[in-house]
């Protein structure tokens, strides 16, 4: 095992590899941009490192900063988290051309992973359903035209370098096919600098279920069972649960079985993602995620392994504690992101500056989180401030913990994804676990519901004692503040 | 001190004494406010808790019982104000400020009254108190009936610019 780690990224993820270190008694080094010198990562780390400017390319993308960083240190580990420089096979290059082990697959893996064509044919070598589509990716604009028609509308763009949806079009009309190609094509040569793209069949409703899976360098694989993260808007999850409410026995050893078949094809080690479309009780792959999902958690809950410190011990080149018979999935798991957005404006991040902050606790309730008063929300960044995973024996019992985990947060200073989830536990459709990747679209924003009065009432009075308090700023926030201030405001 | 408090989609009148006692739309309530942080108060209503974080100053957002929900706030000063400055010409209705009983009405619809007028007198609490228009206006609907007993919040009056 390796004694010092370098995590070269930020926020909850930087803190949750912090956490794993810890347990296994390794040194922790964190890293910052301007924009992150007060975060928490920073100040729960042994040591930390600034990298440079707020913007990521100058700091949590900056390949030369961070292995710099690490050498300086004295780490021999870098963890990259999941996001920035996670599956980027240069810079586990890079990492490796230093002497530095990095917590994550092979670059060869990582490179036939992310070619989304390549990863197709392999899954299809493999014996893994793919969706019908191209296999090989396309630079000319005519043949991805036919190729499109001769699979009928829907049908949907990818940029074959891709990934967050960039380059990404759902075609609904054939009349759109050339301008959506055109405009595919410049946003993936923007984003990856590579305008070349490949075309799939549009398979709606679905579940996006995908399976996490670890691999040892001895070639053992293991797969930890599936999470349904359906729940998406702007083709990012807001809610994941394991397991999926869709998926019965059958279909989760099929999924099983498939992940543990790309992870061997691609020759893959250490932690993974294998995410799938479930359409009418069959499954077709999407890709792999060759990193830490950000809903790990939910595995961890029903399994009760701690992904992060297996990662570490994976890296370090121990075999998996486990075989596939060892892993029993207990109860059921939810996770509700917190990001910085507003949900009642389509999702926009949101800016702001977090003032009184409440996390939830008690049984069942885990909160992995960045949160905390004063810190200035960077807008430079992925918008997720935290994430709160409720278990229980079975889905009901989860979800009556998440309400309550829910219930008691409070999160002042910036709009957050929390209306949205308080929403998505009460809503008919999501208790009943019939949901797909429209869901979002189809049920948000619900029609404003009337307040019970005495809520109103004290509502009310919290707005005048605010007006007060602001008109007044010297005003002591202890005790009982109320009846004098009463008498002050009658005497105005 | 008297205020109109827009609490999402809902309107209420609020009614604070010298001493802290509280009304809601006329009806004393038992209130008991904590100031338990910057912008974080515990309100106990008849022994039932309310918890309320203010999330955004403007407009203002609190969280309270476990939801979001949108407040604005109006004095009746700043309401005064408004409506002598003619910055108000919408239809005002006048509402019962307590519970109590109609005595007396005084006016009948279609009238027009001069500022100051009285349109009923209400009998609460041992004492009358007159109901008066805020500025010169046509009483466009008449509630108000003598001998009619009413609660705070009841409709007695709209009124319409003349």
């Amino acid at each position: 095992m390796f004694k010092k780690v370098l995590i070269a990224n930020r926020g909850e993820i930087a803190i949750r590899v912090i956490r794993a270190c810890r347990d296994l008694g390794l040194a922790t080094v964190a890293v910052y941009s301007d924009a992150d010198r007060a975060a928490l990562h920073v100040r729960l780390a042994d040591e930390a490192v600034r990298l440079g400017p707020a913007p990521s390319s100058e700091s949590y993308l900056n390949v030369a900063a961070l292995v710099d960083a690490a050498r300086r240190t004295g780490a021999d580990a870098v963890h990259p988290g999941y996001g920035f420089l996670s599956e980027n096979a240069a810079f586990a290059e890079a990492c490796a051309a230093a002497g530095l082990v990095f917590v994550g697959p092979p670059a060869r893996a990582m490179r036939e992973l992310g070619e989304k064509t390549a990863a197709r044919r392999l899954a299809r070598e493999a014996g893994v359903p793919t969706t019908p589509g191209l296999m090989q990716a396309l630079e000319d604009p005519l043949e991805l035209r036919r190729q499109a028609h001769d699979l009928g509308v829907p049908v949907v763009l990818k940029a074959a370098a891709g990934g967050g949806g960039k380059g990404m079009r759902i075609v609904r009309d054939e009349a759109q096919l050339d301008v959506l190609i055109r405009s595919a094509m410049g946003e993936a040569r923007g984003a990856f600098g590579d305008a070349s793209l490949y075309v799939e069949k549009y398979l709606e409703p679905a579940r996006h279920v995908e399976v996490q899976f670890v691999a040892d360098t001895q070639g053992r694989v293991v797969w930890l069972g599936e999470r349904d993260c359906s729940v998406q808007r702007r083709h990012q999850k807001l809610i994941e649960e394991t397991p999926g409410p869709g998926v019965d026995e059958r279909i989760r050893e099929q999924l099983g079985d498939a992940a543990v078949r790309l992870a061997r094809a691609s020759g893959y080690v250490n932690a993974g993602t294998a995410e799938f479309l479930i359409v009418n009780g069959a499954f077709y792959f999407l890709e792999v995620n060759a990193r830490l999902q950000v809903e790990h958690p939910v595995t961890e809950a029903v399994t009760g392994i701690d992904l992060v410190t297996l990662q570490l011990r994976i890296a370090a080149g121990e075999p998996l504690p486990f075989v596939q018979g060892d892993i029993v999935r207990r109860g059921h798991a939810i996770e509700c992101r917190i990001s910085a957005e507003d949900p009642y404006r389509d999702f926009i991040p949101a800016a702001g500056t977090i003032g009184f902050v409440r996390e939830p606790a008690g049984p069942g309730v885990r909160v992995d989180s960045s949160l905390y008063p004063g810190l200035r929300v960077p807008t430079e960044y992925d918008p997720l401030l935290s994430k709160v995973i409720a278990h229980g024996r079975d889905r009901a019992e989860a979800l009556s913990r998440m309400r309550r985990a829910l219930r008691e947060t409070v999160v002042a200073g910036v709009r957050t994804t929390i209306p949205f989830h308080q929403f998505a536990l009460e809503e008919p459709d999501f208790i009943a676990g019939a949901y797909d990747t429209d869901y979002v679209s189809a049920h948000w924003p619900p029609a404003a519901a009337a307040l019970p009065p005495e809520t109103v009432a004290a509502a009310a009075i919290a707005a005048v004692m605010s007006r007060r308090r602001h008109a007044a700023s010297a005003e002591p926030a202890d005790g009982s503040s109320w009846r004098r201030s009463a008498r002050e405001d009658a005497l105005r | 001190m008297r205020y109109r408090c827009r609490v999402g989609a809902s309107d209420v009148d609020l009614d604070i004494d010298v001493m802290g006692r509280v009304a809601i739309e006329g009806s004393s309530i038992s209130a008991d406010v904590e100031a338990v942080g910057p912008d974080l108060w515990s309100i106990l209503i008849d022994g039932r808790s309310h918890e309320v974080a203010v999330l955004e100053r403007d407009p203002l957002r609190v969280r309270i019982d476990g939801g979001e929900v949108e407040l604005a706030l109006v004095d009746e000063r700043t309401r005064i104000g408004a409506r002598q400055s003619g910055a108000d010409a919408r239809p005002y209705e006048v509402r019962a400020p307590m519970p109590g009983l109609i005595v007396a009405v005084h006016v009948r619809e279609g009238d027009v009254i001069d500022e100051g007028g009285s349109i009923c007198t209400l009998e609460a609490m041992k004492m009358e108190n007159e109901l008066t228009v805020p500025r010169r206006a046509r009483i466009a609907r008449l509630r108000a009936s003598a001998g009619a007993k009413v609660n705070g919040g009841d409709l007695l009056a709209v009124l319409a610019p003349e």
